[in-house]
């Protein structure tokens, strides 16, 4: 025996009646009318949009390093925050980059997970100092004696361990839309609002998204100082690591999945409300996305990390060793803050006192 | 020569006198609508002469039921030009319009009106009149119409056209607030935003720079109509800024419903 289907009215929600008369349905309610096609448009594309979100990972194959006798690696281990990190045998780093303490023991090398490919250090020190030196204009409440004060109790070039993520996504996202049109007659002030429902569905295809895999970084700064770009991507060898830093990753592939699935959606989501920007006003209603073709990977990416000491307190910050975008958190000269703000209020005073004059009189 | 000296005279009175009435050639109230009872209209009409041979300006009164023209703005236009309202060479005066099946009143100026009856002394004259409009209480909006136009003439004739600003004192204090207030908003708004490059170590929730380029394949893209709605308000009532009527002339004026 068939079913019987129920509509309900878009605008008020009452079900409707099938006029056969007119051949549409009728919403006894608020007597709008709608033609049969739209309302079978528009269930067909909600039950699109209202499926379940399926994010599909094939999972990750570690590898092991079959041959390190390109350099000699030790571990450094900081008794501090528990950072391990590896590099070479000679290096004399005796400063952990992350909490800035200066307690790191070296031990034996341990064997690490090898990395599916990894971006070098494009920047070495010299220019990355000058790249945070050039920064510095940049920070408009900076103490003046930030850059003659600023000791560097730290810089080191990190090898941070990433998971990167490729994937292809299908999405399908129905919308609430508005349009809305005013005009005006002699006594009138008219407005015309039309009432949408949009679907979107389609594919976009998302390709090495990294996700930091180290606890001891700020998953901030690591977010802050992307994007890195891939295609200055190689297979790892150890020979890369000579002079540098190489963090052990400590967040599984797994643990990492759920922030590459928020970023992959938000993304997604950007991405298909930007083909509504026709309508006045676009309100998402339901999203589907759906992930195939999900690729893990290891990699290690280049950042410089710097502690900085300034009056009694450590100002970290990072440096995308392949690009030289820095991040990080400045202090802060109150009275520039101030005096900002006092400068932008006077202005505005003056002005508002024109346009209040002008009103008042 | 008693009789002769008598015609003289009389002559000389009557061209004293003529000229002041034949720059009026209408009446002072025309009640079409059927507002007043006769002794009103007599007892008003008599007022609106006083003062316009006081003054030399047209002042006059006119209602209808049927509107003359397609608004009330150009029917007070429209009546006031082609019916030959206005005093001396440049036509001046003002007439207040009524048309009684829409409701809709309007003041139209001209000439020295413009000057007299400005946006602020007309906002002034509109607030006397539409109360007792509102109320049809037509007599007594007609009679605080003839007292204010006087009151606002004789302003004028000593050089001093009535020109404040009609303002409630929650629009003062309203002004007052957001000129104290917004500046304020803007310097922190403004602050906060050079705040945000102090700290610069911020989360990327989106992943926009990993988009595969051209992976982007919209297969469905369906918009569909559902209904509409339409909202009609009532428009801000007309400014005094003036405006050219049908006839061509430049009229002021100001108007509403009620």
């Amino acid at each position: 025996m068939d079913t019987v289907q129920n509509y309900k009215c878009p605008c008020c929600t009452a079900p409707l009646v099938f006029d056969g008369e007119t051949q549409t349905l009728i919403c006894e309610s608020c007597d709008n009318t709608f033609p049969l096609e739209t309302i079978l448009q528009m269930t067909e594309g909600s039950a699109d949009s209202d499926g379940i979100s399926k994010y599909d990972w094939e999972s990750y194959t570690p590898r092991t390093y079959e041959d390190t006798s390109e350099v000699t690696l030790s571990n450094y281990s900081c008794p501090s925050c528990g950072a391990q990190i590896q590099g070479d045998d000679t290096l004399g780093s005796t400063v952990c980059p992350y909490c800035g303490n200066s307690t790191i023991v070296k031990g034996q090398f341990e064997g690490t997970l090898k990395p599916d490919y990894i971006i070098p250090f494009k920047l070495n020190k010299k220019a990355a100092m000058e790249v945070f030196e050039g920064q510095l204009k940049n920070a408009p409440f900076l103490p003046d004696s930030f850059k003659s004060k600023k000791k560097i109790e730290e810089m080191a070039g990190v090898y941070v361990p990433f998971w990167t993520f490729d994937c292809d996504c299908d999405a399908a996202v129905s919308y609430n839309a508005e349009k809305v049109t005013a005009w005006s007659d002699a006594n009138y002030n008219y407005t015309k609002t039309d009432y949408f429902k949009l679907f979107r569905s389609g594919s976009i295809g998302f390709a090495n998204i990294p996700v930091d895999a180290s606890k001891k970084v700020d998953d901030a700064y690591m977010e802050a100082i992307e994007p890195f770009n891939y295609e200055d991507a190689v297979e790892f060898r150890g020979a890369y690591l000579s002079g540098y830093l190489a963090d052990k990753y400590d967040v599984s592939a797994e643990e990492s999945i759920e922030r590459a699935n928020e970023r992959v959606k938000n993304s997604t989501i950007e991405a298909f409300n930007d083909t509504t920007n026709r309508y006045t006003a676009v309100i998402p209603e339901s999203t589907r996305v759906g992930f195939s073709n999900g690729k893990i990977r290891y990699s290690l990416l280049p950042v410089w990390m710097l502690n900085i000491g300034y009056m009694d307190k450590i100002y970290k910050f990072a440096i995308n060793g392949q690009t030289g975008k820095v991040v990080g958190q400045y202090p802060i000269d109150k009275s520039k803050k101030w005096k900002y703000f006092g400068k932008i209020a006077g202005i505005a005073y003056v002005i508002a006192a024109v346009i209040g004059w002008m009103l008042l009189h | 020569m008693k009789k002769l000296f008598s015609c003289v005279l009389c002559t000389f009175i009557l061209l004293s006198v003529l000229p002041v009435y034949a720059s009026f050639e209408n009446p002072s109230v025309v009640d079409e609508a059927g507002y007043l009872m006769q002794s009103e209209l007599d007892y008003l009409s008599r007022e609106l002469d006083r003062i316009r041979e006081k003054y030399n300006f047209e002042i006059a009164i006119y209602t209808e039921s049927d509107m003359t023209s397609g608004t009330a703005e150009a029917s007070a236009d429209d009546i006031y030009d082609y019916q030959g309202y206005g005093a001396g060479q440049n036509d001046d005066g003002i007439l207040l319009y009524i048309c009684s099946d829409t409701r809709e009143y309007h003041f139209t100026t001209h000439g020295k009106g413009l000057e007299y009856f400005n946006k602020n002394g007309l906002i002034y004259l509109e607030s006397k009149v539409t109360p007792y409009l509102e109320d049809d209480d037509y007599y007594k909006a007609f009679s605080v119409y003839i007292e204010t136009a006087d009151e606002l003439l004789s302003m004028a004739k000593d050089g001093n056209p009535y020109n404040e600003k009609s303002l409630s004192t929650k629009y003062v204090v309203g002004v007052v607030f957001l000129c104290l207030s917004v500046p304020l908003l803007v310097a922190y708004i403004m602050m906060k935003k050079k705040l945000k490059k102090m700290k610069t170590a911020v989360e990327n929730d989106y992943a926009a720079n990993y988009v595969k380029p051209g992976s982007m394949d919209i297969s469905v893209s369906r918009d569909l109509f559902l209904y509409s709605r339409i909202t009609k308000t009532e428009r801000p009532k007309s400014s005094s800024g003036t405006h050219t009527s049908s006839s061509g002339r430049t009229h002021g004026g100001r108007g509403g419903s009620f």
